[in-house]
């Protein structure tokens, strides 16, 4: 019964052989644009959230209880034994670590002063973590071999260096507290200027060796965050799960994400996420609508063939197999036509670059690349097609019972 | 007819608002009166003081000693004299401007208004409370909320709100001042009207010849940490040279 209704429903799409390429092209239309947009969004929230944790928080952070959300300064932990950073560091897609100290201050040179961020880093590894390093634009950064020599240097961010009218080889003062509520006052040479793009970054915060922030905070061996990079965005609940069966036994510890880190940047990714599945649900509505009309059509117009073929003796469950295999034959080839022409975009896209026109200003406030290089993942290239292929199938209901409701006697006739 | 009742009502409702608006401004220049005289009582013309600082947090406390000289409502310098660490750092403050001065440093750092809000000196007290003596004068509007009574028979509770200009970040300040002018209680509300902090006078006696807050103590009302002043010697009205309140003069033993 399967092979003859497959045989009919095939040979049916040339019936109306216009209609049938409609149909097919509305349906991998639909496919290719859900594969390609899904692709290039999840590749955009991806990119933000990879340069927006790139410059200072990283993906994953382990820190003191009581220590997040204000920074609490008296929240601080030892440095993790040896072996349970050792097992931390083996954990898959687990790319970088680096342990910060941070501390709210007064920043002075000259007449002017400003207030901001005071934060200890570890030449080598903070590296690995955060892009600040890397965009020095005068001076140099911590010198890796000779920690010594970063003692009492620091590097600036470049808006706060036009703040304060300083460059790099002069003097600014730090005023701040350390942990027994005692001032720390402090003379720093700046060794660096760098520039993030991001205001928050380059108009409030100075870097200085780790060692030393230990040494002028009376701090030693302590430290307010173990900052973490995943290998990617994905991976980073998978991380922070394995590092919480680690640290299972140091429950003062808590572990928090970028998410946590900023809110704002999830909130925002949530939003555009609601919004454009509201574009989607339309667009899989009216291509909903549409198979539905045009299977309903082809089986109206059809209702006396279908008279003939039971009046002769084809059953009426083979008459509806051959409707569902018809429709099912020009869905299955859409999706899969829709679904390849879709990759093959993101991947002429993913060497090109895709730009939003007129992108760029808001690109730039918001610290986002106005050109996205997409990718596909698993889900992005199956999700779409999914949906399209159920909405086709859910389409098919209607038709596929019309041939139970003919009475044989009367289609002839009419 | 109607008219003319209508100008009757007209000219009687606004006789009955005038005379409230009147009454309130009086009400309101009573608060205002009464707050400057607490804080003229506070600082003299002129004082100078030595006190005893003590700093507690639940897991340690530290003592520190400073001298204080204070000129008309706008001008404060405190300079430490102990512990040995912190001898010889000072503040200075001088209308809305703060200065501090350390001497491991020698430098003078001018407090920009974005940071008056943080301790100062590691204590429960900013450098917004030191700065805002004549502030609280100026830049708020002020009302007798509680008049001396039965049970309070010689306190006057002033609500002190801050001006949409003030440079301050409280929603509300009250002030329980006492018919001798000491003010007993200060207490401190953000802008959701929580209680954040309170100063209050726990030994009030003689000192310099004027009854005195000789100790009075911050509280943190969240972390219940406090800091406590206990005076040592006053001088009121006494007389200062040119250059006491100066940025140099932070700098001089």
């Amino acid at each position: 019964m399967i092979i003859p209704a497959l045989s009919l429903g095939y040979r049916n799409l040339y019936r109306n052989i216009k209609r049938s390429i409609i149909t097919f092209v509305a349906i991998a239309f639909a496919t290719m644009s859900l594969v390609f947009f899904i692709s290039l969004q999840n590749s955009a929230y991806d990119t933000s959230i990879g340069i927006s944790t790139a410059v200072l928080y990283g993906n994953i952070q382990v820190q003191q209880n009581g220590f997040f959300p204000d920074s609490n300064f008296n929240k601080s932990f030892q440095t993790l034994e040896p072996e349970i950073l050792k097992k931390i560091k083996s954990i898959p897609d687990l790319q970088a670590l680096t342990y910060r100290l941070e501390a709210f201050g007064i920043f002075a040179a000259k007449e002017k002063s400003v207030g901001g961020k005071i934060i200890g880093v570890s030449a080598g590894t903070e590296k690995t973590v955060s892009t600040v390093p890397g965009v020095i634009n005068k001076g140099a950064y911590f010198s890796v071999e000779d920690s010594l020599s970063n003692k009492g240097k620091a590097i600036i961010g470049s808006s706060l260096a036009h703040s304060l009218e300083i460059n790099v080889g002069d003097e600014i003062t730090l005023l701040s507290k350390d942990d027994s509520d005692s001032s720390v006052a402090e003379v720093l040479i700046v060794k660096g200027i760098f520039e993030t793009g991001l205001k928050e970054a380059d108009s409030n915060l100075i870097f200085i060796d780790i060692d030393y922030f230990r040494e002028i905070f009376l701090l030693p061996n302590k430290n307010h965050s173990l900052v973490i990079k995943t290998n990617s965005i994905e991976a980073v609940k998978r991380v922070k799960n394995e590092i919480s069966a680690i640290l299972s036994n140091v429950p003062e510890l808590k572990i928090i994400t970028w998410k946590d880190l900023m809110p704002g940047l999830d909130q925002a990714i949530k939003l555009d996420v609601a919004i454009s599945s509201l574009f989607y649900s339309t667009l899989l509505l009216v291509i909903g609508f549409t198979l539905s009309n045009t299977f309903i059509m082809s089986v109206l117009e059809r209702k006396k063939e279908f008279a003939v073929l039971n009046a002769i003796g084809t059953s009426k469950g083979l008459l509806s197999l051959m409707l569902i295999f018809e429709g099912l034959i020009l869905i299955i080839s859409g999706v899969i036509i829709g679904t390849i022409l879709g990759c093959i975009l993101i991947l002429y896209f993913s060497k090109t670059g895709f730009m939003i026109p007129g992108s760029e200003e808001v690109a730039k406030k918001l610290n986002i690349n106005s050109v996205v290089y997409p990718w596909i993942t698993f889900k992005s290239a199956t999700l779409g097609p999914t949906i399209v292929f159920l909405i086709g199938c859910i389409s098919l209901y209607l038709p596929s019972r019309a041939p139970y409701k003919i009475k044989s006697v009367e289609g002839i006739k009419n | 007819m109607n008219s003319r009742y209508m100008i009757i009502f007209c000219l009687f409702f606004l006789f009955v608002t005038n005379l409230s608006a009147e009454s309130s401004e009086v009400k309101d220049n009573q608060a205002k009166d009464l707050v400057t005289k607490a804080v003229e009582h506070w600082r003299g013309k002129s004082s100078y003081m030595v006190a005893k600082m003590l700093v507690w947090r639940p897991d340690h406390e530290r003592t520190l000693e400073f001298s204080a000289k204070t000129r008309g409502r706008e001008e404060s310098i405190v300079k430490f004299t102990a512990p040995a660490k912190d001898a010889g750092n000072a503040t200075l403050m001088k209308k809305e401007d703060v200065w501090s001065y350390s001497t491991k440093t020698n430098r003078i750092i001018k407090i920009p208004p974005s940071m008056k809000g943080q301790s100062w000196m590691g204590s429960d007290f900013s450098y917004q409370d030191l700065a805002k003596d004549a502030e609280i004068i100026y830049q708020y509007d002020h009302k007798i909320i509680v008049r001396p009574n039965e049970s309070n028979a010689n306190t006057t509770t002033v609500e002190s709100i801050p001006l949409d200009s003030a440079p301050v970040p409280w929603g509300k300040e009250e002030l329980d001042i006492r018919s001798d002018l000491v003010i007993s209680s200060h207490r401190y509300y953000d802008q959701d009207m929580k209680l954040i902090k309170t100063l209050k006078a726990t030994k009030i006696d003689f000192i310099g010849g004027r009854i005195y807050p000789v100790t009075a103590r911050m509280t943190n009302e969240e972390t219940k940490s406090w800091t406590e002043i206990d005076y040592l010697k006053a001088e009121f009205d006494t007389q200062f040279g040119e250059n006491e309140f100066t940025t140099t003069a932070l700098q001089k033993d």
